[in-house]
This record gives structure tokens, sequence and C-alpha cells, in this order.
């Protein structure tokens, strides 16, 4: 979105990702999606008196993980603090979250080449570790609200970044990058709808280039990516026609609402919010193992954005294909096995961006798990440049590899799949070619020579692609050429 | 360090507490005293003195294992109301389109 | 000194071995006379729950064990009463308030598995001020307990039930919490041993918090020695409490009878001010003349910020409390009110009928203490207070004390009814107390002597973690005590 009226949007993100433990924050029960209502609970996540909280080491070398990647400060000691509201889904009456001592500040993350989405980089604030609340469920009773606190205790890490977006698409592209980036490092499933990724926002606007601080508003309820933009443009052109008009924006919460396209105060007016925090006493001081951060450091995967870099820079790929490939950290590993063992990049690159990719989609299955492996596809690959397998031939064989485990050898053999060099059986389709097309015959032989190509199109449509092109072309010239 | 009844009345609501007006108006009473029996621990403003905060020692962290301490009675035997597996409750005004009230999601 | 009628740990152990008794027995016998302590009038009201037939598995297995000969744990067959504030399985969990009316926890507290595991028979929970805030049990949903020396008095709080127990002989050993002084004091004002450990060396979990920070499980006991049997059998790490420290635990019977020769005693001049009762201070000095014949150095010392300690104290714990008490709001457990017709009104009227006077009191001032604006003028305050306390023990010890004694309560115990519409006097009766619940450090309440036929009682302090030395010295006053009382 482009400065409007001559105002600039001023945004930033406040994203929540689950991190991937097996076990919730504080306590051992186990963490899952969409079981059975108020069956993952002990006394620590139901809030019974007398139950206290223990950290759960995995979720702090995730949090540490995701901090480092995206280059914060991580802090050897950091301090949890009690969030205290009342809400039906929150057992304790408080959450422990963390707040003048988060576990790390001031990071950044890469943004090149968006050209208006803004600055380049975004800067990262904080990011702390935390737990989830129930759920509540409003519609399921008639005038009830149900509460289901199997999420409750689920670690989170929220990730809160500096005002630096500049316009709603820049702010959606900020969080695919985000999302790319948090499942690469395996940190988080990034399931908008699961709710494993759930992201607010702060919006104000300002005339364009300027640095006045204006009033913003938070805006709440943005269920995927397309939404927070919509969400994102209507709040700033609210916000745009309110100033223009003369008016000012009130500093309240939105909520968003995906049927109506709109975002409308939250309602009643909440008290200004008050939540009380202070240490929570049942948590000594986090404090980092001593070489956890250097551990972590070393251990952490290239990030996407590296990635394109070196695919680009070492295998020569166009950035656009450098991109595709490095999607998520299974294509991208899947195609440096290929390229690496076909000792092809480029071949490697259109095999796995077309054929792969599309076997990928059709059965919703990651690319390492189709049945084929990375140095069968290589193989395959050599035939075709060998000339032992016709491309289209090859496609064939490649198909036939998914889903199946078989090794290009067998899928030749058990298919009959060779390449047909021998002249006897090309004459044969040759024949049957030419005398169903006399007149074609005839204007090639009157001179018409670039009839050629279609000769071999019509024979290689006969052999489904098996005539071995270079010598069907011998061959079919010797035929045409002979009188009858 | 003293109170009125104006910030009892807020404090009130800020903790979900409800009280009649005699407890009211006996609550600012007590508050009142005992905050001005407090007002001792002002001498000690001057000198910098950090507050305790957190326990110094480190968190022990435990491991990532569904090792949960399990409940020996169903949640069911302790809920005030429970259908179909959740807990339920009057429903939360801010999703209701008829009711006012000054309850809203944290 | 006069000690309650129940026989001690080991004189009871003794018993059962020899097969003199019978676990049924001294099942039968202390149930029958609970009954009888709650049939006089007025009542004692100790306990809010007895168990019945909850026991009868664990009594058959016992009594097998015994006759057989075979390994039993150091607490078979001993009755054990606990606060109602330690979560249980088979009986209510009560706190004494009318909130948790009928709450029956669906897990046991850690101290609980380990009493069991030990061979204990936990016979029934004890009264208490709900939520354990108070300090004379006057403060229960469920009526007051009465000092069995005089029952028209007090018998402290908030551990008052367990404290009661004891002394009225009912059973050998109960277990308190300690926040302020809730387990001392009573013990104090009863005439028992009250024990309240080093924070961090017993966990919390199961123990329904009040102040997480302050809180800590003890022992109420006829004699040093079974406090610090019970002790050992609760104390040590624990995978569900963060703050339980992973420390080893020394043998607490080791130092019996070690005496206090060498020892250096402080006495800190902070806690004899000149408007101390001068029987209590009278009795003080005695003890401390009797650890000095008994070959200790005495020395006097300074806490100099103690007069900043109930203020702290209560700034701290307050907040604490507004916080911990939050989850009970109706929703999950726990009494809601009838006519709540909104969410909003279910927490509002569940809390407002559930929650007592001083429950209410606490809450409004902690939330009030931690609101926005006042954090640091509350909050913030009572915790650089705290430091400052902790760095007068700190000093202290550093200067090579080895144990701290002064009286426990500036008061014997007083009349039901005396305090209760004085919130402020009623928080001076912990002015001895706090110190050792904001410093972390270990305090145990012993008899000294007599005033007007009601108890009192003196208190060692010793350095964190160094219940040996604390025990040691307590042992060898009670000793003391015992034979000068035994004296012609
Ligand atoms: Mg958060
Ligand atoms: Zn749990």
């Amino acid at each position: 979105m482009t400065a409007s009226n001559g105002y600039e949007p001023v945004i930033g993100l406040e994203i929540h990702v689950q991190l991937k433990t097996a076990s919730k924050m504080f306590c051992g029960c186990r963490v899952e999606f969409g079981a059975p209502p108020n069956t993952l609970v002990c006394p620590v996540c139901l809030g019974l008196p007398g139950a206290l909280p223990v950290v759960n080491g995995r979720a702090i070398e995730l949090a540490v993980r995701a901090a480092l990647a995206l280059s914060c400060e991580v802090r050897d000691r950091s301090v949890f603090a009690r969030k205290n509201y009342f809400y039906p889904d929150l057992p304790k009456g408080y959450q422990i979250s963390q707040y003048d001592r988060p576990l790390a500040v001031g990071g950044s993350l890469e943004m090149p080449g968006e050209g208006e989405s803004g600055p380049g980089d975004v800067r990262i604030r904080r990011l702390h570790v935390e737990e989830d609340s129930g759920k509540s469920l409003h519609d399921r009773f008639a005038g009830r609200t149900a509460v289901d606190l199997n999420r409750a205790g689920v670690p989170l890490a929220e990730i809160v970044t500096e005002p630096d977006l500049r316009s709603a698409g820049a702010a959606r592209a900020f969080l695919g990058r985000l999302r790319q980036a948090l499942e690469y490092l395996e940190v988080s499933d990034c399931n908008m709808e699961e709710g494993s990724l759930r992201v607010d926002a702060n919006v104000s606007v300002r005339p364009a280039g300027s640095d006045v601080l204006t009033t913003k508003t938070e805006v709440k309820n943005m269920n995927s990516f397309s939404q927070l933009e919509k969400a994102l443009e209507f709040e700033a052109a609210r916000h745009i026609s309110i100033i223009s008009g003369g008016g000012t924006v009130e500093h309240e919460t939105m909520l968003w609402d995906p049927a109506r396209g709109e975002a409308r105060p939250m309602r009643g007016k909440e008290e200004v919010h008050d939540y009380r925090y202070f240490p929570e006493p049942d948590l000594p001081t986090l404090e980092l193992e001593k070489g956890l951060v250097s551990r972590v450091k070393d251990g952490l995967p290239e990030l996407p954005w590296q990635k394109v870099r070196r695919f680009t820079d070492v295998y020569g790929l166009p950035a656009y294909d450098a991109e595709v490939l490095s999607a998520t950290r299974d294509v991208a590993g899947y195609f440096e096995a290929v390229a690496g063992a076909a000792g092809d990049a480029k071949a490697a690159s259109n095999w796995v961006m077309v054929e792969a990719l599309a076997a990928s989609n059709e059965r919703g299955l990651p690319v390492a798990e189709l049945g084929v492996e990375p140095e069968q596809l290589a193989e395959l690959i050599g035939l075709v440049k060998d000339g032992t397998l016709s491309s289209t031939l090859a496609k064939q064989v490649f198909h036939k590899m998914v889903g199946t485990g078989r090794t290009v050898a067998q899928v030749i053999d058990e298919e009959g799949l060779r390449k047909v060099s021998d002249s006897g059986e090309l004459e044969v389709w040759i024949e049957e070619v030419m005398q169903s097309n006399p007149a074609e015959v005839a204007r090639y032989r009157d001179g018409e020579e670039k009839l050629l190509t279609f000769f071999i199109g019509q024979v290689m449509r006969k052999s489904k692609g098996a005539a071995d092109p270079d010598r069907l072309r011998e061959v079919l010239l010797s035929a045409l050429s002979e009188a009858d | 360090m003293t109170i009125d009844r104006t910030t009892i009345e807020k404090v009130m609501k800020l903790a979900r507490l409800e009280l009649d007006d005699t407890e009211i108006e006996r609550l600012t009473r007590d508050c009142q005293a005992i905050l001005g029996y407090f007002e001792v621990i002002r001498e000690l403003d001057r000198g910098g003195v950090p507050p305790a905060g957190a326990l110094e020692r480190a968190a022990p962290l435990r491991e990532d294992l569904a090792d949960a301490d399990p409940l020996e009675r169903p949640v069911e035997a302790m809920a005030p109301e429970w259908r179909d597996g959740y807990f339920l409750l009057p429903r939360l005004a801010a999703m209701d389109a008829e009711v006012e009230e000054d309850d809203a999601a944290g | 000194m006069m000690r309650p009628a129940s026989p001690t740990v080991a004189e009871l152990r003794d018993d059962l071995r020899s097969g003199r008794v019978s676990v049924e027995a001294v099942l039968r016998g202390t149930l029958s006379s609970i009954a009888a302590s709650d049939s006089e009038r007025p009542a004692l009201g100790a306990f809010l729950s007895v168990a019945v037939a909850e026991l009868d598995d664990q009594v058959e297995a016992l009594d097998r064990a015994f006759a057989a000969g075979d390994e039993v744990g150091p607490l078979a067959g001993v009755p054990l009463a606990l606060k109602d504030n330690i979560c249980t399985l088979d009986l209510p969990t009560t706190c004494g308030s009318k909130l948790l009316e009928g709450y029956r926890s669906p897990y046991e507290a850690a101290v609980v598995r380990r009493l069991r595991a030990a061979g204990a028979l936990v016979v029934g929970k004890t009264n208490l001020d709900e939520f354990a805030m108070g300090s004379s049990t006057e403060n229960s949903g469920f009526g007051p307990t009465r000092n069995p020396w005089d029952r028209e008095r007090v018998p402290g709080g908030s551990s008052g039930g367990s404290a009661a127990a004891v002394a009225a002989g009912l059973v050998p050993l109960a277990l308190g919490s300690d926040t302020g002084g809730s387990v001392r004091q009573p013990g104090s004002f009863c005439g028992v041993v009250g024990l309240k450990p080093s924070y961090g060396r017993v966990s919390r979990y199961g123990l329904v918090a009040f102040a997480s920070s302050l809180d800590q499980i003890g022992p109420l006991a006829g004699t040093v020695t079974d406090a610090a049997t019970l002790l050992s059998v609760i104390a040590g790490p624990d995978r569900f409490d963060s703050t339980a420290e992973d420390v080893p635990v020394p043998d607490l019977s080791g130092p019996a009878g070690a005496g206090v020769e060498g020892l250096v005693v402080g006495v800190p001049r902070e806690y004899f001010p000149d408007d101390l009762d001068p029987r209590i201070a009278g009795l003080c000095r005695e003890a401390i003349e009797r650890l000095e014949a008994l070959g200790a150095e005495v020395r006097e010392i300074t806490l100099p910020h103690t007069r900043y300690a109930i203020a702290a104290y209560y700034l701290v714990a307050n907040a604490e409390a507004s916080s911990n008490l939050a989850r009970y709001d109706g929703v999950r457990y726990g009494e809601r009110a009838s006519d709540a017709e909104s969410t909003l009104a279910v927490y509002r009227r569940t809390r407002g009928a559930g929650f007592g006077r001083e429950v209410k009191r606490r809450i409004m001032l902690g939330t009030y203490g931690l609101s926005a604006g006042y954090y640091d003028e509350y909050y913030g305050r009572g915790q650089r207070a705290r430091r400052l306390i902790v760095e007068d023990f700190e000093r202290a010890f550093a200067s090579g004390i080895d144990v701290i004694f002064a009286p426990t309560s500036p008061t014997v115990a007083f009349r039901l009814g005396e305090r209760v519409d004085d919130p402020v006097q009623m928080y001076l009766s912990d002015v001895f107390t706090v110190p050792a619940n904001l410093a972390g450090t270990p305090a145990v309440s012993i008899p000294v002597g007599w005033i007007d036929g009601l108890p009192a009682g003196g208190q060692f302090i010793a350095r964190h973690f160094d219940e040996p030395t604390m025990l040691r010295a307590a042992q060898a006053l009670e000793r003391a005590l015992a034979d000068e009382a035994s004296e012609p």
C-alpha cells in the first residue's frame, strides 16, 4: 500500500508461536491439537490449589534458537513474571510470562528486495517465553461459555517487532518470512488454522517520511495471512480518513471481523488493563546453562534467506528458482541431494521445481516422502543426458516411481519403458505414419523439408515417446528419401 | 500512603470481589489503618537499595517428557458445571450482543 | 517443662515394635480422644475432618508388618495431623474457607506422599485461619480453634489447629505452614515445638499457596527430636517444586545431645524492645543464661532493619496472595455462587461470598499494591526492605554468630475476639517471626516457661540450611529446661 493523502502506516507486530515440544511449558501434559476437551490436563495446568510450575528445558532451547536466528541478544539470566487478569480460560488468574527481564532483546529480520514494503530490516524488540491460555467457546452451548484447558500451558514464544513496517503488504511479507524461518528452525509448526501462529498488530499513521508519533490502535483476530493484510489496510485507511478529516484516533483495541471485512472497537470499553506484573515467586531466575547459547548457535540450520543466496551464488540458479527451492527445508534438502548426486544443479532444479513439486502437491506429501530417492532422480537425469531415455519417457519413469519406492531400473524393466533405437522397430512405426499421411509424404518429397518435424512428432506419438530421437531422425530421413 | 473509597471500589473491580456497603466502609477504614502503619517503610527511601527479586539461584529445568502428575479423580468430579467434557459458566458478556459488562479478554 | 500427654515418636515406636500396642489400637485411641476434645464445651475445634475408614488398609498392613518384624518406615503407625491447606486425596482440603468447602484434591501434596511412604497415619486435617491468613485461627470459615491451656484463649495461628492438636495430646506430630510465623507463634501459644525449615528445604507442591516466596511447611511436635524426625521425613528436593532446593538433607538426629559448648549465640537487641512484656523478656533472659551456663558464648547483636519487617512482610505477602488467590473463581472447582448469571457475576459473587473478611482485606491490599502507579510505592518498597532484612542476618552470621535466640511472640495467647477488629494489633503479633520468613532462614520455637498458666516460647534462628546447628541448640535448651523443671 502506498502512502495515501501523504500519510504512511506505521505497523508493529506482536506474534505468538507455539513451541514444538512434546509436553507443556510448566507441566508434563502432552501437547496435542484436537484431543477431546480437558483430557490433556493435570494439577498444574488446571490451576489447582497447591500446584506449582516447573520449566520445560526444551521450550527454552527452542526459544533461544528462534532468538539467535533473529539475531537477538540472548540473556544469560531472565525472569518469569505473572501477568494478572481474569478470564475463564486462564486457570490461575495469571499467565506466567516474562516482563522487564525477557529472554532475548534487540534482533532483526532481513527483508531484502521487497521494494515498497519499507526498510530492509525489521527490528525485533524482544522475544520472551510464556504459557498459552486454554480456549473459551462462546457458541457451543446456548447462553454458556465452555472452557477447554487442553491448550492451557502450551509453551509460546512472543516476538515483538519495532514499528518498522510501512504497509499491510510489508507486514504480510514479514510474517511470511518469519514463519518460514521458524519452520526451518523446527521451532514451531506455525499453523495459523490450528492457532500455533497468532498475530496482533499495532497500527498508526503519520505524514509520509516524518517521525511524528501518533496514536496507535491494536488490531486483533486476524486469522490468516490475507486477513492480516486486509485488516491492516482497513485500519490504516480508517486512521487516515479520521486524521485527514481533522479528527483524532482513539487509543483502543480493534477486533477484525473477516466476514464483514471491517475492524470494530472491542466491546465494553475494557477497563484499561492493569496486569499487575510482578516476578513469579514460584520460579527462580531462568539461567541459561553455560555453553547453551553457543551450542544452539552452532546447531542453527542455514536459514532460508542464506540458502537463497547460496543457491544463486553456488549453483548459479535464477533468484526465482532459488526462492522456490528454499521455500521449505524439505524441498531445499531434496534439491541439494539430487543436485549433488547428479552433478547438474540446473537439471536438478528443473526436475524438483516441476515434477517433484507437482507430485508433492498432488499427494500432499513432502518431496522427501514421495518415495523417489535423490540418487534415483539423479540417475534418471543421467539417463536423459546420455541419451538412454527421452525426457518424456523419463518423466513417465519418475511418476511411476512416486509412491512405489521402485528404482529407475525396476520401473524401466517392469513397464518396458526402454528407448527404442532398433531400426527394424522404428521402420514399422515410420511405415504406418507414411501410409496414413500420403499427401505430406508427397509434399516433403517435393522439397517441403520442414515437414520432417511433423513426421518425427507423429512417430514419437506412436511410440509413446519411446523412440530414440536421434536414431529416429536418421531412419526417417532415409525412409523418406526412398522412392516407392 | 492512604486509600479512599473510590480507590477501594476500583480495586474491588480489579480483584473481582463483590462487597456490600458495610464491607466497603469497614474495608476502607481497615486499609487506611494498615497502610498508615506501613508508613514506616518510607524511611528506607534514601540509599538506593535494590529490591529483593526472583530467587537468585537457577530454576531447575525439566526434560520435555509427557510425565504429568496424574489426576486421581476425574476432572468433572470437582467442576461446578460440566457438560460434554467442558467446564461451563454463564456466557461471557463481551461476546454477547445484549449485555454490557466491563469484562474483556486479556 | 510440661510436655503434652501423648508419647514421643520414639516411645510409640518402641511400644509398636515390642507389640505392647497395635497400630489399630493407637488409631482407635487417637480418634476417640479427638472426638472427646470436641465433645467438651467449648469444643477444642482442632480438626476440620477426621479419617474414618480411609486408614483401614494401611493400619492392617502395618500391624502385619510389626507382627512379622518386617522393616517399617520411620513414622510407621505414628498418628499425624495435617493443616487443612495441605492437599490430600482421601480427606477434603478446605483451607478453612467456605469457598473450598468439601473440595477434594485429585492429587496429593509431596509431603503427604513422603509421610505415607514413611508409614505415618494421617488421622485428620486441622483448622486454620482461612488460607493461612491470620495469627489466631479465628479467621476460619468453620469456627475457631481454642487454646488447650485456656479455652477462652486463641491457640495462635494460622496453624492453630495443628498446634492445639499436639498440645492437647491428640497426636504426637502435626504439620503446619509458616509464612510469617504460622507454625512458631501457635507453637509458642500452645507450648509445643514449632519448626519453620529453611525456605527451599521442603517441597511446597500441594501446599495451597498463600505467599509463595515465604511459605514453608513445618512440623509441630512435643519435642525437638520429634520435630527433627518429622522434618527429616518431609525434607528434600522434589521434581514438582522449582523452589525446593536440590541439596542433600543433613542428618538431623546427628547433633542430638551434642550440647551448645562453644556455640556463639546472638541475641538481637531489637527483639527485646522496652515495651516488651517483662515476663516474656524475663523468661527469654533466663533461657539465655541457661545457654551460657551450658557453655555457649552469648553476644548481643543488632538486626537494625527489624522495625521494617512487618510492613515489608505484609506488602510482599499480600501482593503474592492477591495473585495466588485469583484462581478461586468458581469456574473449575469450589463453591460457585448460585445466583450468578454472567461471567463477571460468577467471579465477583463467588469470591465475595466465599472469602472471609481478612482474606478480602489482604486481596484488596495486595491488588492495590501491585496496581499501576503503586507498584514502586508498595510492592517495590516491600522488596527493598526485605533485602535489607536479609542483609541484617547475613551480617550477623558473617560476624561469627552460629545461632540467634529471641522471643517467638511479644505476648502469650490472647483472648478470643480480643484482636479481630484491630488488624494492626493482630499483625503485630508476628513482629518477631516474620524476619526469618523474609530472610528464608530456618527457625524453631520451643517452650521456655509459663506465664499465669500460659506457655511462652523462644526461638532459635540459624543460617539458611543450617538446621542441624539450630536443632542442636534448641535441644540443649529444651533438656536444660526439662531438668530444671524436674529439680525438686
Ligand atoms: Mg503474550
Ligand atoms: Zn498439565
